[in-house]
C-alpha cells in the first residue's frame, strides 16, 4: 500500500509546474476573493489532483501492470482512498492556514469558529465529491466518469430544487424549531456535515473494490 | 508451476480455447503470429482477464485468489503496459523500493546502468528499446519464482532485440531453477532459450514441442508433386503448396533421410514450422 500511495504522491509533485500556477492563483485569489472561497478553490483542486491519479494509472493500459504488482484489487482501492484522504486533508489544512494568514494580513476581522464550520462543511462537500467520483472513475474510466458524473449532478440538481420547492416551506418550521430545540451550534452543524461527508466517503469504498474485482485489463 | 486445463475466453470476435502445463525450473515459449491469443492467455495467467470457462493454477491456486505474496513471486513485463511514462528511473526506484520485500535494488541500478539507461529522464522520452529493457528490467529485479514475459523483444531492432535476450540468458544463467514463460512472434528469440515451446493460432495451441525435438527430429521436405504423391505421408504433420510443388513438415526427419536419400530436406527451425503450420495443411 505504501508503494501506490508513493506512486501517487509522485504523479502530483511531477506536475510542479501546474501546482506552481494553483499556488499562485490561490496566493492572488486569497487577497482578492472572500476568504472561503481560498478553502473550497484549494480543495477543489485536491480532489481534481486526487481523481486525476486515476487517470494516470489507467494511461497507456497502465491498469495491467498496476495489478500485477504486490497488491490486489481490494488493496489498491484502500490505498486510493486513503491517498484521497490524505491528500485533501493536507491540502485543507493548507488552505486553512492560507485563509487565516490572508485574514491576518488583511487585518480584518477574524471569526474562528465561524470561519472553521464553512471550512469543514466544504472539506465534507469534497469528500462526498471523492466518494462519488472515485467509483465512477474506477468503472466508467475519467473520461466517461465526467460525463456521468455530469447526470448524477443533475438528478442531484433535480432532487434539490423539488426538495427546496416543495418539501422545505412545509417542514422548514419544523427544522428551524428541531435546531432550536437541539441547540446545534454552528461548529456542531459542521461536524455532522463532516461527519457525514466522511460516512459518504467511506461508504462508497466497498462499492469502488467491487468494481476493481469485477473489472478485466 | 502453471496449470491451464481446458481454458476458455471468449470475446465477441474472438474465441480462446488452450491447455498447457509449465513445470517449474523450465523455460517454455509461446509462440504465434499477432492476434494469435498469446497476450489473451499471459493475462488470464496473471489474472487479468477471467476465464469464460476452465481452470487456471498457478502455484496451485487460481489468479483470482492471488496475494500480495503471490504477486511478489512472479516478475512480469507486458507489452502494452508499464509504469507510467511520467516516471523515471529514480522514481521507479522509489516505488519498487516500497512495493517489494525482495527488490535487488543493486541489480536493478547495476544493470540499467549496463544498459545505458538514464535515472533522470522521463520514460515518455526513452526510445522503443530502452522501455523494453526498463520494462524486463523491472520484471528480474524482485527475485520472483516465476517471470512472465510478453512480447518483450517486440518492435526492437536486431541489436536491442539481442541485448533484451542477454539480460534473460544472464538471470537465468545465474539460476537453473527459475521458471519463466514468454511469448514472442518472433522464433529465434525462443530457440536459443527455451526448453519447450508451444504453437498458438487462432486462439488454440497447434503444437507442443521440446525445442531440442524441434531442432533435431523436424524438417522439412522440398518436394515436387511427382515426389509427394510417391512418399511415405506417415510421419508428415503437416504440408504446404509451393510453386515447385510442397513443402511437408516431418518430425521423423531421419525416416526420410535413409528412405528418400535424393530428396531436399532443410533442418527444422521454428520459423519454418510456423510458415508450414500456419500457412497450409495440418494432416
Amino acid at each position: 500500500m505504501k508503494g501506490l500511495i508513493l506512486k501517487d504522491t509522485l504523479y502530483i509533485v511531477k506536475q510542479k509546474k501546474l501546482l506552481a500556477m494553483y499556488a499562485l492563483c490561490a496566493v492572488m485569489l486569497s487577497f482578492a476573493m472572500d476568504s472561503t472561497f481560498i478553502v473550497s478553490y484549494f480543495s477543489m483542486i485536491g480532489a481534481i489532483l486526487v481523481i486525476n491519479t486515476i487517470t494516470y494509472d489507467s494511461f497507456e493500459n497502465g491498469f495491467a501492470f498496476l495489478m500485477c504488482l504486490p497488491t490486489t484489487p481490494k488493496k489498491y482501492t484502500q490505498a486510493k482512498y486513503l491517498f484521497s484522504l490524505l491528500g485533501i486533508s493536507a491540502v485543507w489544512i493548507i488552505s486553512v492556514i492560507l485563509q487565516f494568514v490572508s485574514l491576518t494580513i488583511r487585518k480584518a476581522p477574524i471569526n474562528t469558529f465561524e470561519l472553521l464550520s464553512s471550512d469543514l462543511i466544504c472539506f465534507a462537500v469534497f469528500m462526498v465529491i471523492c466518494g462519488i467520483m472515485i467509483p465512477i472513475s474506477l468503472k466508467y474510466g475519467t473520461e466517461k466518469g465526467r460525463i456521468v458524473l455530469i447526470i448524477v449532478a443533475g438528478i442531484c440538481c433535480v432532487v434539490v430544487v423539488a426538495v427546496t420547492k416543495f418539501l422545505t416551506p412545509a417542514f422548514s418550521d419544523d427544522i428551524e424549531a428541531f435546531v432550536t430545540k437541539m441547540s446545534l451550534s454552528q461548529i456542531m452543524i459542521s461536524l455532522i456535515c463532516l461527519f457525514a461527508g466522511l460516512t459518504i466517503f467511506f461508504f462508497s469504498l466497498p462499492f469502488s473494490i467491487s468494481i476493481m474485482k469485477k473489472k478485466e485489463f | 508451476m502453471i496449470k491451464i486445463n481446458q481454458l476458455q475466453k471468449n470475446f465477441k470476435d474472438f474465441s480462446l480455447n488452450v491447455s498447457l502445463s509449465i513445470a517449474p525450473g523450465t523455460v517454455t515459449g509461446l509462440i504465434g503470429k499477432n492476434g494469435a491469443g498469446k497476450s489473451t492467455t499471459i493475462k488470464l495467467i496473471l489474472g487479468l482477464l477471467r476465464p469464460s470457462s476452465g481452470e487456471i493454477t498457478v502455484f496451485g491456486k487460481s489468479p483470482c485468489d492471488f496475494t500480495v505474496e503471490d504477486r511478489e513471486n512472479i516478475g512480469v513485463a507486458l507489452s502494452d503496459s508499464g509504469f507510467s511514462t511520467m516516471f523515471n528511473i529514480l522514481d521507479i526506484l522509489k516505488i519498487m523500493r516500497n512495493m517489494y520485500k525482495q527488490f535487488d535494488e543493486k541489480f536493478f541500478v547495476d544493470n540499467c546502468k549496463e544498459q545505458g539507461l538514464p535515472f533522470d529522464k522521463q520514460i515518455k522520452d526513452f526510445s522503443t528499446g530502452m522501455k523494453a529493457k526498463l520494462r524486463v528490467l523491472t520484471a528480474l529485479s524482485h527475485n520472483a519464482k516465476l517471470l512472465i514475459l510478453d512480447e518483450p523483444t517486440a518492435g526492437l531492432d536486431v541489436i536491442a532485440r539481442n541485448e533484451v535476450l542477454d539480460i534473460l540468458r544472464n538471470y537465468l544463467a545465474k539460476d537453473t531453477e527459475r521458471t519463466m514463460l514468454i511469448s514472442s512472434h518472433i522464433s529465434s528469440d525462443l530457440e536459443g532459450m527455451c526448453d519447450d515451446i508451444y504453437m498458438i493460432d487462432k486462439g488454440a495451441i497447434l503444437l507442443h514441442e521440446d525445442t531440442d525435438t524441434i531442432l533435431g527430429q523436424y524438417a522439412v521436405l522440398k518436394i515436387s508433386d511427382t515426389e509427394y504423391n510417391q512418399i511415405d505421408k506417415q510421419y508428415l504433420i503437416a504440408i504446404k503448396k509451393e510453386s515447385f510443388g510442397y513443402s511437408c513438415l516431418t518430425n521423423e526427419k531421419q525416416f526420410y533421410i535413409d528412405n528418400y536419400p535424393n530428396i531436399i530436406l532443410e533442418n527444422g527451425n521454428i520459423d519454418q514450422m510456423i510458415l508450414i503450420m500456419l500457412g497450409g495443411n495440418k494432416l
